[in-house]
This record gives structure tokens, C-alpha cells and sequence, in this order.
């Protein structure tokens, strides 16, 4: 390959070259079931890692290769490459171990044109320059997706998934996408971002199209009202495509709000305060519903939900700054945002793999059913502890890196807005590290009468973990900031070339961060107990103040791990409570007893009082241990509860020419209203 | 920077850090005799907490396991709040700590407080799991307290690092300021809390029989454990020592002093107001009763209107 003069784009020719070879090579050999496996995911395997590699290079030199398949790749694109490139290639070589759990099934050379598929239509999102080519290889991510989560459609549970997952991506994503770019070019008359860019115009039309696509990339990326479908299609996945829908896919909806709502389409900043709004929500309830989780996958998808809270935190305020006119504080906030999605792609990735590891040896990827797994393999000690102390957050690792970023600069920006959400942000943090708990405590639990002796994973298997832990460690230590700032350029066109001491991280002027010395600090107290060796330890059964009953059969299991915050959380309930005793029935008797002035105030006190039953209402379902609360299911509810209405009134002959009117009318000025909001703007 | 500055930060840095190291069982030796006079006794002598310290690390320790990550877990924690150390600030001097800002530190922390809690859900004993889930509990509900806290000394005085706050919050101007008192107050209270003080030892339950997720250490790996908590107190303690109570009074000596005899003095106030402030911890820790996990969550809340203050008042610069 001596067609291009730098290694990084030669890189990124192989790569796309060995992707399309990845989804050609395995139909070939689809008789032979393991070697359509094995070709299939090492094809895909080495095209990752040189994907990775090369846009890796590709940032650091700071260079825009070009490369064969691909459009235009500036920095954005190439951080977005990396991820795709470093999590295919853990996924990839892990499944060569994992997916014979699948065999029943068969149909592997089918797997791996669908998994190469997926990686490379991803890699087609983030590169494209045409709006219409981006449609389609979406259309390609999510169909080659539903096919991988309903890969073991012999479960039911699974069947149910997917279809909820198929229909919902049929209603939030092609529809709007398809909408949305029909619109974009009745008005523009070219599929091309730049030249919808350059003649851009701000009519209605253009804000319609900046909505649904709004839409279609906020429900991708898992945001809070758009989540529901997240939380069932994580975990009925095979683990390594788990990984990659967490790791990646979801992450192209981060991508289209950057690329296309915010860079291309200039949306009006409003969006931006509701996609704040969605961000914190997202954090909160992801949080908290993790931690009600019992099943490894599925605390992991809601974890998912808050972390891709996190990410969209400094991107709103990113560009509510920038339309401000602050578009160094823009550039900022953006970077901690990229920085967020490199990292919680990497150890996500790990986590994701590790539960796969949970289901590999002990079958099950319940918590209570994996108690000392992990201890049948040193390899997965090492990256089950990597992925806790990351996705808590805590330093040295790459988890807090992250973190610090959006925290340093939203502390660091002095706008309102931005402090209170770094407030909301810092008190969400350690809901992250209970989960995290929850997550590994069970499968690190050291007794040998009460562990699950669990198969011991293969090499490619070994590899597949450790790839991510490689590069969080590295990462965690040669901090490449600069990189994301000028990623974060690209978009907002500051013009600056960022380049930082890799070893100190500083928001400038504020914070600074030294991970160096706490990793050596790490790694010596590490050494130094593996060298103790514990030889003169005398090993006796646990400590049962006096008792005679083995205590190991009593131990907390983890679906009892933290129940007393729904004890803790009464105080929430009742204080709730107490405001809405307290405003019922205190203040519109105190303000006055006589005509309009009591009518307001029984107003607002109703007003205020439902708002304070909602509340209410919210904490007493949380601290009714319910174990999980599904949005959809209550807003359709809403609607089925109208329509069997409807059906009654229809079947019962109660509907009447009056009735039938005033709904019309109702409907007309609904449409009125929407299309006035719509001139208005 | 040239090398032999680096060699005078790291120094200075490793002068703090062992103050800080080999005082911490003094200072817990003299917060026991407080609470023995207190309480009408006549106490352990002063020195009792280093004869405890060897004692731990001379007997041969009983553990349910030799597994490596169980082993392990003390020198971590001990290893990394003796790093941790190293960044305190001390005003008048440059050191280590100004690589460092008060989010890494307080997050530092966490990163011992998980591996512990680690280390007690790792066994499968109900007490010691128990004690682990209330810690992380408390880290949890007192994380509003840390967040308002941290945002208000970002707004009060426009940087986190540990090598700026002394000498901003030193001016007068800036000290005499109502935000500054609220935003002490709360560094102080943080100390407090943190450092785990009797009502909020909820995961030791120093009161209880049982010793929280440390339990079934034993022998030196106990030992390090306890030494690390000592540590950890004294670390907070002289965070609000160095930034609130000498950093002023060097403002003022800088004027007629400077050089190593400023670091000296600073160095001997650091000290001297050390003891005061643990001083007055301990006597509040002698006071008090001891609260339930579900308490907490309460007085957190009710406590986070002292950093709120100072953070409203800091937003309006006064």
C-alpha cells in the first residue's frame, strides 16, 4: 500500500479494504460453521485494530488522512474512528472465544457478515459527507443491529427485545431521518453537509428537519424520555455485541447531534437547554435504576443511560456557550464531552465483556449466581477491577480523567448554568460507584467453599479483555487532551491548536490533575501485597461473634445490596410530603379569605399541590422497592386507556355529532398551535 | 523547571507528607485521652496509639483467605493516603501540591474508601458486608455536601488548586469576606465527616462490637488499615489548617519575612494550629451520640446549607 505518503491513511485503506473483505469472505465459507467464525472475526479483528490504530496516529500527527471507502475525515470523524476501531477489536477477538455458547444456533458465517457489517456501516456514519449515504448506513447499523440482538431468537425474551427494539427505531429514527432529509433537500436541493452548511437558511423547514433528526439521534444515544428500549436490547445481545451497541452505536447518536443538529442545521439553542434537561434526568434515573438491578447486563445498559448523561451535559452546554458567543468556553466543554465518549467506550467495552465472561462461566449473568467467578481466571480479576475503579470515576484511571474534564470545566466556565449542573453532576457521581460495587463485588468474593468454579476463558478470549485494559492503562497515564480540544475545533472554529503536557492535565487556568504519581502509588501497593505473600497468615473461617452457624451462608447477597436506600430515601418521601401538607393547606388560608385573591391562590395551591403529589408519588414508587419503572409503559397506558375509550364510546353509540366536533376542533387547533410555533419561530 | 527547584518542591513536599504520617497516632493518642477526661476516666497514655500500631504489625495476623486482592487492599490504601499526603498544601512554601487540585484529592480518598469497601463485600461475612454497604451508603448521601463545598470555593475564589488557594485565600480582601467563613465552615465539616468522627463512623460503629468492612483484617494488615484512617483524618484536617488558619497569617509575615525562615514559621504555625483544630474535633467526637445509616441522609441535607451559603455569597462576591 505505497498509494498514500503518511502510515495513517494507508492504515485506514487496510482496514476498509479487510471490513468489506470481513463481510465477502465468511458467505464463501458458510458450510464450514468454526471456519466462517474465525475468518470472519479475525478479518473484522485486524480491520478494527488497524482502524484504531491508524486514526489514532491519524490525531496525534494531527493530519486529515484520506483513505479508499471513506469520505472526509477531520478530527471529529477520526476520534469517532477510534472508538469503533479499539472496541470492534476487543469484540471481535472475543467473540472467536464467546460465541460458542452460541452453537445451537449455528449460522456463524451469517454472524460475522452481520458483525462486520455493523462495524462497517458505523464506520461510514461518522465519515460521510452525504446526508442521503448517512441515512442509508444508518438504516445498515440498525437493521444489521436488530439482526445481532435477536441472534438468540429461540428466547423469547429476547424475540420481545428486539421487536421492541425494531419498532422503536422504526418510529424514532427511519421515520424522522427519512423525514428529515426529504425536508433538507426540498430546501436546499443538495445532500451534501457542506453546501446545506453554506446556504443554510433559518425557515421553518430547516428547524423541522433539526427536530426530527433531534429526535432520531437523542433516542439512539439512549437519552432519558427515548431510553426504554435500551434497557431490554442491551442484555439480549450477545455479550460482545453488547458491547459494541453500548460502546459504539450509541455513541453515533452523540456523533449526528454534533455533526449534524448542531454543526450542520445550526439548531436554535432552545434544543439545547432540552437536551441539558435530558442529560441530568438521563444521569439520575440511570443511575438509580442500576442500582435496583439484579442481571449484570442490565444494570450495565442503565448505566449506559447515565453515562451518555454525562456525555451530553458539557455538549448542551457547549453550545449554549457557543450561541452565546463564547466559543472558546464551547470548544472546552465539547472536548470534555469527546473525552467522555472515548473513555466510557473503552471501559463500557471492557465491562460488557466482563458480564459476557459472567454468563461464559457460570451461565447465568444474574449477580447471585456469580459469586467468586472471577477468580477462575487472574486475566479477568485484573479487568474487572480496571472497569470498577474507571466507570466509578475514581482516580488514576481513564473513568476520572473523563469525569475531571466535565467537572473542571463546568466549574471552571463561571456560568450559572453550567455550576449548577457540575453540582447535580458531582452528587450523582457516587450512585456510579455503587453500582460499581453491586457490579463486581460478587464475582471478586474470595471464599473457595461458596465460589462458582467457572470455565476458564480461551486466549482470544484473554485478549479480547485485556485489549481495553491496555489502552485505558495507557491512556490514564499519557493524558492525549490536546487531541479531543482540537477535535472539539473542528466543530466551533475557534482555530487554535491545542498542545498540552500529556503527564498534567489543566483546564486552564484552574485545575490540575498529576495521575502519574497515584498509578506508581497504585502499582506499589499492589506489589508489595503480592510480595507479602501473606506467608505467615494463619487462614481461619470467618468471624461469627461466637456463633456456630457458617456465616458464609448468611452473607448479604447482592439483590440485597443497598435496600436501605429505599429506607433512606423515606426522608425524600416524607419531606415531599410535608411541603404538600404544607402548601395545601397552610398558605390559602394564611393569604386571604375573599374573591379573586382566594380563587389565585386556591389556583396556584392546586397547581403547586399537584406538582408536589407528582413528586410524592415519584418517591414512594422508588421507596416501594418496584423493581424497575418503565416509562413507556406508563405513557402508552395514556394512550391505550384513550383509545379503548374511544372504542367504547364507538361501540356504545356515544358519540354524537357534537362530540365528534369538539374533537375535530380540539384536533384542528393543536395543529393550528403547532404550526404557529412553528411560523413564529 | 530546573532540577534543583524540583528538588526543594519535593522536599518540602516530603517534609509535610511525613509530618503528617508520623503524627497522625500522636493525634489520635490525644483525641483518646480527651474523650477519656470527657468521660471521667483517666485515658490511655498519649504515646498508646503507636504502642497499638506495633503491636498490630509485630503479631502474625488470622485471615479467612490469602487471596491476593484481599492481601493486597492494605498496602494500597495505605500506600495511597501516604501519597495523598504529599500534596497538602503549606502556605509560603511551594511543594508538590501544586500539581494537585481539591476534586483529584477528595477523589483520591474515594479511591481508598472503594477499595475498602471492596475488601468488605469481598468476604462472605453479613458484619463486615454490612459495615461496607454503609460506607458506600455515606459516600453517597454526603456527596450533595462535597459538591456545594468544592463549587463554592471554585466560585469563592476562582481556582481548586492546592498551590494557588493558600496565597488567594491569604488577602485580607479575600479572607474577611462573608463567603470565606461559610465556605471554612464547610471545608471544616467535610474534615469532619470524612474523617469518619463518632456520629458518622456509621460503617465502623466504633459503639457496636463489630468493626465495619475492615473486620476480618487482622495482625499488620489491620494495622495499616487503622494507620491509613489516621492518616486520612489528619490529612483533612491539616487541608483546612493550611488554607483557613495559616494561610492569613503568612499573608501578613510575608511582608517582613520570606525565604526558608518563612517556610519555617509556616511550617510551626501548620503545626500548632494542627493540633487546635483536632483538638477541637475531638471534643465534639467525645460529645456525640452515634446515628443510623438512615439518619444521615437528613443531616446531610440539613448540613448542605452551609456550603450552599457560601456558595450564594460567593456568586455575589461577598
Amino acid at each position: 500500500m505505497n498509494m498514500f505518503n503518511d502510515p495513517a491513511s494507508s492504515l485506514l485503506s487496510m482496514a476498509m479494504i479487510l471490513y468489506i473483505a470481513g463481510v465477502i469472505i465468511p458467505v464463501a465459507t458458510w458450510k464450514r460453521e468454526k471456519a466462517s467464525l474465525t475468518i470472519g472475526l479475525l478479518l473484522g479483528f485486524t480491520a478494527s485494530l488497524l482502524l484504531g490504530i491508524g486514526s489514532l496516529v491519524a490525531l496525534l500527527q494531527g493530519i486529515e488522512p484520506e483513505a479508499v471507502f471513506i469520505g472526509y475525515t477531520d478530527k471529529l470523524s477520526l476520534v469517532f474512528l477510534a472508538i469503533i476501531g479499539f472496541a470492534g477489536a476487543a469484540s471481535c477477538i472475543y467473540g472467536l472465544n464467546y460465541m460458542t455458547l452460541y452453537k445451537e444456533i449455528g449460522g456463524y458465517w451469517f454472524y460475522t457478515v452481520m458483525l462486520n457489517s455493523f462495524l462497517s456501516s458505523m464506520v461510514f456514519i461518522v465519515t460521510t459527507d452525504n446526508l442521503l449515504w448517512f441515512v442509508f448506513m444508518w438504516e445498515v447499523m440498525t437493521l444489521t443491529s436488530i439482526v445481532l440482538i435477536g441472534w438468540d431468537y429461540l428466547d423469547r425474551d429476547v424475540m420481545k427485545a428486539t421487536k421492541q427494539y425494531l419498532y422503536t427505531m422504526l418510529l424514532l429514527n427511519t421515520i424522522p431521518l427519512v423525514l428529515g432529509v426529504a425536508i433538507l433537500y426540498m430546501n436546499y436541493g443538495s445532500y451534501y453537509i457542506d453546501d446545506i452548511r453554506s446556504t443554510l437558511n433559518s425557515d421553518p423547514a430547516t428547524l423541522l428537519a433539526a427536530l426530527l433528526f433531534y429526535t432520531a439521534f437523542t433516542s439512539k444515544a439512549g437519552l432519558f424520555p427515548l431510553h426504554y428500549w435500551l434497557p431490554d436490547a442491551h442484555p439480549a445481545a450477545p455479550s460482545n455485541v453488547s458491547s459494541l451497541l453500548s460502546g459504539v452505536m450509541i455513541k453515533m447518536g452523540v456523533y449526528g447531534l454534533l455533526r449534524i443538529v448542531f454543526y450542520t442545521l445550526h439548531a436554535p439553542v432552545w434544543l439545547a437547554y432540552i437536551l441539558l434537561i435530558q442529560a441530568i434526568l438521563s444521569i439520575y434515573w440511570g443511575s438509580f435504576s442500576a442500582i435496583r438491578m439484579n442481571h449484570a447486563k442490565r444494570l450495565l445498559a442503565y448505566s449506559s443511560i447515565s453515562h451518555m448523561g454525562y456525555i451530553a451535559t458539557p455538549l448542551a452546554l457547549g453550545y449554549i456557550a457557543y450561541s452565546m458567543g463564547y466559543s472558546w468556553l464551547a470548544v472546552v466543554f465539547t472536548a470534555s464531552s469527546l473525552l467522555y465518549v472515548f473513555a466510557h467506550s473503552l471501559f463500557k467495552t471492557l465491562l460488557f465483556l466482563v458480564a459476557g465472561y459472567y454468563i461464559y462461566a457460570s451461565g447465568s449473568a444474574l449477580l447471585d449466581k456469580i459469586t467468586g467467578v472471577s477468580w477462575s481466571d487472574r486475566v479477568v480479576v485484573l479487568s474487572l477491577v480496571t472497569g470498577l475503579i474507571a466507570i466509578s470515576g475514581l482516580p488514576p484511571l481513564l473513568g476520572f480523567t473523563a469525569k475531571f474534564a466535565v467537572f473542571g470545566s463546568l466549574l471552571s466556565s463561571n456560568y450559572w448554568l453550567a455550576l449548577v449542573s457540575a453540582v447535580l453532576l458531582i452528587t450523582a457521581s457516587p450512585l456510579t460507584l455503587l453500582y460499581a460495587i453491586k457490579l463486581g463485588a460478587p464475582a471478586l468474593i474470595v471464599d473457595n467453599r461458596i465460589s462458582v468454579k467457572g470455565r476458564r476463558l480461551g486466549l482470544s478470549g484473554r485478549i479480547g479483555l485485556l485489549i481495553p485494559v491496555f489502552l485505558i492503562v495507557v491512556f490514564s497515564v499519557i493524558m492525549v487532551i490536546d487531541v479531543f480540544y482540537n477535535a472539539a475545533d473542528t466543530l466551533y472554529g475557534v482555530g487554535i491548536h491545542v498542545s498540552l503536557n500529556p503527564l498534567i492535565y489543566v483546564v486552564p487556568p484552574v485545575i490540575y490533575y498529576t495521575p502519574i504519581l497515584f498509578i506508581v502509588a497504585l502499582l506499589f501497593g499492589l506489589l508489595q501485597g503480592v510480595s507479602d505473600g501473606a506467608g505467615d497468615v494463619v487462614v481461619s473461617r470467618v468471624w461469627s461473634t461466637g456463633y456456630l452457624i457458617p456465616l458464609e451462608r448468611h452473607r448479604i447477597l447482592p439483590s440485597h445490596l443497598f435496600n436501605e436506600l429505599t429506607m433512606t430515601l423515606k426522608p425524600l418521601h416524607d419531606f415531599f410530603h410535608e411541603v404538600y401538607k404544607c402548601i395545601v393547606w397552610n398558605i390559602p388560608l394564611r393569604i386571604t379569605s375573599s374573591g379573586l385573591a382566594s380563587r389565585l391562590a386556591d389556583f396556584t395551591s392546586g397547581v403547586i399541590s399537584w406538582i408536589g403529589s407528582v413528586f410524592t408519588r415519584i418517591a414512594y414508587g422508588y421507596s416501594k422497592w418496584s423493581s424497575e419503572f418503565k416509562l413507556d409503559e406508563v405513557i402508552g397506558r395514556f394512550f391505550l386507556s384513550v383509545y379503548k375509550f374511544a372504542r367504547s364510546c364507538y361501540r356504545s353509540m356515544v358519540v354524537t355529532p357534537i362530540s365528534l366536533l369538539v374533537l375535530a376542533i380540539f384536533m384542528l387547533s393543536i395543529i393550528v398551535l403547532i404550526l404557529l410555533l412553528v411560523i413564529g419561530w | 523547571m530546573e532540577p534543583l527547584e524540583l528538588v526543594r518542591l519535593v522536599v518540602w513536599s516530603i517534609v509535610i507528607g511525613l509530618t503528617i504520617i508520623l503524627l497522625a497516632p500522636l493525634m489520635d493518642g490525644i483525641r483518646r485521652r480527651i474523650r477519656a477526661r470527657i468521660q471521667r476516666r483517666i485515658g490511655p497514655p498519649i504515646m498508646q496509639t503507636y504502642y497499638d500500631l506495633v503491636k498490630l504489625f509485630r503479631i502474625p495476623p488470622v485471615l479467612p483467605s490469602k487471596n491476593v486482592l484481599f492481601v493486597s487492599i492494605p498496602y494500597i490504601v495505605f500506600v495511597l493516603t501516604a501519597t495523598v499526603s504529599l500534596f497538602i498544601p503549606l502556605p509560603g512554601v511551594e511543594s508538590l501540591s501544586m500539581y494537585m487540585d481539591l476534586l483529584s484529592l477528595l477523589y483520591t480518598l474515594l479511591l481508598v474508601a472503594f477499595f475498602t469497601i471492596i475488601a468488605g463485600l469481598a468476604i462472605p461475612n453479613p458484619y463486615s458486608n454490612a459495615g461496607s454497604i454503609r460506607e458506600a451508603l455515606m459516600i453517597t448521601f454526603f456527596e450533595l455536601f462535597v459538591a456545594l463545598t468544592i463549587t463554592s470555593i471554585m466560585v469563592g475564589n476562582g481556582t481548586l488548586n492546592l498551590g494557588l488557594l493558600p496565597s488567594i485565600l491569604g488577602e485580607p480582601l479575600h479572607y474577611l469576606k462573608l463567603s470565606t467563613l461559610f465556605t471554612a465552615l464547610s471545608l471544616l465539616v467535610l474534615g469532619y465527616v470524612e474523617g469518619k468522627y463518632v456520629p458518622y463512623d456509621v460503617a465502623e460503629a466504633e459503639t457496636e462490637v463489630l468493626g465495619g468492612s475492615m473486620l476480618e483484617y487482622s495482625g499488620r494488615f489491620y494495622g495499616l488499615i487503622l494507620y491509613s484512617l489516621l492518616c486520612k483524618r489528619l490529612i483533612l484536617v491539616s487541608l483546612f489548617t493550611s488554607l483557613f488558619l495559616v494561610s492569613p497569617l503568612i499573608h501578613l509575615l510575608s511582608s517582613i519575612i520570606n525565604g526558608l525562615l518563612l517556610g519555617i514559621v509556616s511550617y510551626c504555625l501548620f503545626i500548632v494550629f494542627m493540633f487546635v483544630t483536632y483538638i477541637i474535633y475531638s471534643v465534639f467526637d467525645a460529645l456525640n451520640p452515634r446515628y443510623r445509616v438512615d439518619h444521615l441522609f437528613k443531616n446531610f441535607l440539613v448540613l448542605s446549607l452551609i456550603p450552599l451559603t457560601g456558595l450564594i455569597l460567593g456568586w455575589f462576591g461577598w
